[in-house]
């Protein structure tokens, strides 16, 4: 297990010892985090990071996952979208109930009784009318500024119940809920994970050969989850366009099927559709066998990672090909504009046609995605790194149950 | 033009230093509205604002230790636990032009600038950047840049009332509006007032907090406001911005009525957005 003392030579052993600092103050306390799947997505990977290092400074830290089935997480993901601004959605009674009812049942056996309790996202949101004791906090990941009026106020009315609320960014503050206890905690990466950690050549190497990627020639990585918001056909699109001028150039786009994301499956499909007959296109995913170490490999091996979504909560994939010295051409949407400095460590842009163009020049100028790349490592290492996001987490705790 | 041309200020206070400390430096003189948080080392820990102190006063923060210690005791706590992280931290290299369009690009108005070991070498805010961008007419109005959405309070609001909006708002500035707008109350002011009314001791205690949030807003309100039409030239209003050393204005139409609200980063992105970051940086070098 890891323990926080390992992040010194990353982070300075100043970082640390406040860290500890912070710790000190609410040792021995019970939390709780909820949310709905130990696999697939951001919430999970931050909370398999989180919740051992917060056991290993003394916060006595368990995980709850929902137990639902197929309808409840189509209504989810509906909420999901309705609240990240699809204004198509709306839910009949029959899908607002059953959303309840699974909440209800979940409440029965999990285990809800900590000084603090962590809900993370939508699903497990209702949980809240269950609650015994403890300060409860509701965790957005979502990008919520532009909200589907249909769904949010069934929503809102949850989210006014909790004691504080946690959002990624400012901007994501619904206006609604501004007279509560709001805390901004933006998502950070973990350097010494699996999927972030540092690789040999010859692990890279054989992840690839594994593949049928050559290593000998440029690629353009993905990684994110088959979500119509990724735009994975306009990212392939933009491809073509890329080999147009590098005919050598590969693509990976390689994801994940969370439990809780029953689009994943169709989206899936159509995105191999799309890339049908292109024996260059490498659509990946957990079921091929792709887990964090591999797609640490592909980042790391990428000429160009692009990230080309209309929506993005944070962009946590941004921060991991960044982190590893990738330069990424990303859209302005979310936290990708915090992230990629536009011409320093990757290009900000706003059409496919742009996309293709600082890609292409990126494939046709190694040293150029160098320069770039070391300055991304650099800006994650400042801004975005886990120990922030331990002291965030810290702090939080202290805000509610500190001594 | 390198970064530093631009001459950050240096405005920190210790992590462990008492949370008064962080106080007292936003209500001094003309007063900051933020200040840096450095380590023993000088490197950079967080960030914390005059809005995170009145949350804080206003209970909608630190509530488990507000529940153990009065007022006075908190504000003996070190800045550390209050402050937030910061995630918008470049290194001393970077680029003026690449400053600019970060900014603008994510309506940020600060960021923080370290050398290579993350200890502070200072923090660059609006204010800098407009100071370069003098003397000049950018053919873009007021009123294509400016905020249409405004919160607002009454001259006889109560100043617990203005400091709820503007935490709830998360703005740092209030118009005071009748029917005309009257004055402007910022949380600077109202961060001032509370240690200016103390009347033992620096720090006023709950009984005292609870009687000057009680005043009225135009007891405190800066009344010669200075108010902006929407067909000025952003320009016009970057100069008073720069000459007043003020951080917003309302925008008013010829009879008074508010309309908008103007901030520097406002001014800073209209500019950019119609210049091209590449053109604002070769005008500043200038």
């Amino acid at each position: 297990m890891t323990t926080i003392d390992e992040y010194v030579p990353i982070v300075g052993s100043s970082e640390v010892e406040s860290i500890k600092q912070l710790a000190e103050r609410v040792k021995g306390s019970k939390v709780i985090h909820v949310n709905a799947t130990t696999f697939g997505g951001g919430v999970a990977e931050i909370l398999r990071r989180l919740i051992p290092l917060a056991n290993t400074l003394g916060i006595n830290t368990s995980w709850e996952t929902l137990r639902a089935d197929l309808e409840f997480f189509v209504t989810t993901k509906k909420i999901h979208n309705a609240l990240q601004g699809d204004m198509r959605i709306n839910l009949s009674k029959e899908e607002l109930d059953h959303y309840f009812k699974n909440n209800r049942l979940n409440a029965s056996h999990l285990n809800l009784d900590g000084e603090v309790v962590v809900i993370h996202d939508p699903q497990p949101l209702p949980l809240i009318e269950y609650r015994n004791n403890g300060k409860w906090v509701w965790r957005c990941h979502i990008d919520t500024s532009t909200l589907n009026p249909a769904v949010w106020p069934t929503i809102c009315g949850l989210v006014r119940k909790y004691d504080a609320l946690v959002f990624s960014l400012e901007r994501y503050v619904p206006k609604d809920l501004s007279d509560m206890r709001t805390l901004i905690h933006y998502p950070t990466i973990d350097p010494l994970s699996p999927k972030n950690c540092g690789l040999s050549p010859t692990e890279i190497q054989q992840a690839l050969e594994r593949y049928g990627i050559d290593p000998e020639r440029p690629i353009i990585t993905t990684v994110s989850r088959f979500d119509p918001w990724k735009n994975l056909l306009g990212t392939i699109d933009v491809y073509r366009k890329v080999r147009g001028r590098v005919p050598d150039a590969q693509l990976i786009l390689a994801g994940s099927f969370a439990r809780d994301d029953p689009e994943g499956t169709d989206q899936y499909e159509k995105t191999v559709d799309y890339a049908k007959g292109d024996r260059d296109i490498h659509v990946l995913t957990n079921i091929d066998g792709v887990g964090d170490k591999e797609i640490n490999s592909f980042q790391r091996a990428s000429s160009v990672v692009t990230q080309l979504s209309t929506r993005e909560g944070f962009g946590l994939t941004v921060t991991e090909a960044l982190w590893k010295g990738v330069p990424v051409v990303g859209t302005k949407v979310g936290g990708i504009t915090l992230q990629v400095i536009d011409g320093v460590n990757g290009y900000l842009v706003e059409s496919l046609e742009d996309a293709a163009e600082k890609a292409t020049m990126l494939l046709k100028k190694p040293w150029l995605a160098r320069e770039l790349g070391v300055a991304g490592t650099q800006h994650v290492k400042l801004n975005f790194l886990i120990t922030k996001g331990i002291k965030d987490y810290l702090r939080m705790h202290i805000e509610l149950v500190g001594k | 033009m390198n970064i530093f041309d631009l001459e950050p200020s240096k405005n920190a206070i210790r992590e462990d230093a008492p949370l008064i400390s962080a106080v007292t430096s936003f209500v001094e003189g003309k007063g900051h509205y933020r200040a840096i948080v450095v380590d023993g080392a000088g490197k950079v820990a967080g960030v914390i604002s005059g809005r995170r102190i009145l949350e804080l006063i206003l209970g909608k923060r630190g509530s488990s230790i507000r529940a153990k210690k009065d007022l006075r005791q908190v504000f003996l706590e070190p800045v550390n636990l209050f402050m937030d992280e910061l995630h918008q931290i470049f290194l001393n290299d970077i680029g003026v032009e690449a400053v600019l369009k970060f900014m603008a690009e994510n309506r940020l108005g600060y960021l923080v600038i370290v050398d290579q070991s993350s200890v502070f070498r200072g923090i660059l805010e609006e204010a800098n950047i407009l100071k370069r961008m003098r003397g000049r007419r950018f053919g873009v109005t007021v009123g294509e840049v400016m905020r249409h959405e405004v919160y607002r309070i009454c001259p006889d609001a109560s100043l617990l009332e203005a400091a709820h909006t503007m935490v709830n708002a998360r703005v740092r500035r209030l118009p005071v509006v009748m029917e005309k707008v009257v004055g402007i109350i910022t949380v600077n002011d109202v961060l001032r007032h509370m240690l200016a009314e103390a009347r033992e001791e620096l720090i006023p205690d709950e009984k005292e907090i609870a009687e000057i949030l009680g005043e009225k807003v135009e007891e405190v309100m800066i009344g010669d406001v200075v108010c902006l039409r929407s067909g000025a030239d952003v320009g016009e209003a970057l100069e008073k911005a720069v000459d007043l050393d003020v951080s917003g204005f309302p925008v008013a139409s010829e009879d008074g009525r508010l309309i908008g609200i103007l901030s520097r980063i406002d001014i800073i992105e209209g500019i950019v957005r119609k210049m091209g970051s590449v053109e604002v940086v070769r005008m500043m070098g200038q």
